[in-house]
């Protein structure tokens, strides 16, 4: 049995499969490429409570340098940064076209979703995906970290997203409320 | 989750799904993956080897597991994250906060862990909530 009737069989029974050549196809004939938010790609930058978010999406060839969101993807990705508005150099609010600003302070949250082919050299894993992917990091503490933090994030409701930390013997009473006076 | 197969030096709560095909090692090339179809996968991984230090901040020479309280709440749409609420204290402050715990009694400990969703997704019916 030679490749091409190997390949046509494994269409034929994967929808999946077939989804993400249909999405490799489309983005080749449609898109353009992208890296680190510049080229071919939308965005939208939140202020929220506590939390700036900036929602991107790319069509095409996507190459991100970002140490937590390293890879190279081809097709279409929709991807959710979620930075602590206190750390992050608060880009203007609002829709971005061709050159979406990211914060370079590591996210509180992560979201992703991707259609196509995606190869991934991240701090936290390196892979490869055809088809669908979603992953989203809603917390990443250190091991060491001494803090309290209360975080709330609905993807399809960015401007709802809040986001409060601190370090112990700071003030905390925003999350600890009454408990902080003891 | 790839995640889970590496000695952790985060604290992760995270959601994966794939449909498709895929194939991931972690960082330290310690284990792999590869998952043809759906899979879905929902991972908090603690870590279990952490410095210890003493009250002026000093490694003891000791490790144990990271100490934390958390409270968390994800509600799902289908196979997708619509919404997530957490409360959490790591380390030494979380040492110290069950010292205050301890004395403020069950009711104000059971208040500041109660996670209600302030955030209102509307979910179709057959959704799924876990807390």
């Amino acid at each position: 049995m030679n490749d091409g009737r190997i390949l046509r069989a494994g269409l034929r029974r994967s929808r999946a499969l077939r989804l993400a050549v249909f999405a490799v196809l489309t983005a080749q004939a449609g898109a353009g490429c992208a890296i680190d938010g510049v080229g071919a790609v939308a965005g939208r930058v939140i202020h929220a409570d506590g939390a700036v978010v900036v929602r991107t999406y790319a069509l095409g060839v996507e190459a991100r340098t970002r140490a937590e969101d390293a890879g190279l993807t081809l097709g279409y990705s929709a991807r959710t940064y979620v930075f602590a508005a206190s750390e992050a150099e608060a880009p203007e609010p609002g829709w971005h076209v061709f050159s979406v600003p990211l914060p370079r302070q590591p996210t509180v949250a992560l979201q992703a979703e991707v259609v196509g082919v995606e190869a991934r050299t991240s701090s936290r894993e390196v892979g490869v995906s055809l088809g669908y992917r979603e992953i989203t990091v809603l917390t990443a503490v250190a091991a060491d970290a001494s803090m309290v933090r209360e975080f709330r994030f609905a993807p399809g409701e960015p401007e709802q997203t809040f986001y409060r930390s601190c370090e112990w013997g700071e003030p905390c009473e925003d999350i600890l409320g009454p408990l902080h006076s003891r | 989750m790839t995640l889970a197969a590496c000695e952790a030096n985060q604290l992760y709560v995270a959601h994966d799904t794939v449909i498709g095909i895929n194939a991931a090692v972690n960082t330290q090339r310690t284990a792999g993956t590869l998952l043809i179809g759906y899979d879905r996968d929902f991972a908090t991984l603690v870590p279990r080897s952490v410095e210890q230090v003493d009250e002026s901040g000093n490694p003891t020479g000791e490790k144990d597991v990271m100490s934390s309280f958390s409270c968390s709440e994800l509600k799902t749409s289908g196979i997708f994250l619509s919404a997530y609420r957490e409360r959490l204290i790591t380390g030494r402050a979380a040492e110290e906060a069950a010292k205050v715990f301890g004395k403020a009694g069950a009711e104000e400990t059971r208040k500041f862990f109660t996670c209600p969703a302030e955030i209102a997704v509307d979910q179709p019916a057959g959704q799924s909530d876990g807390s």
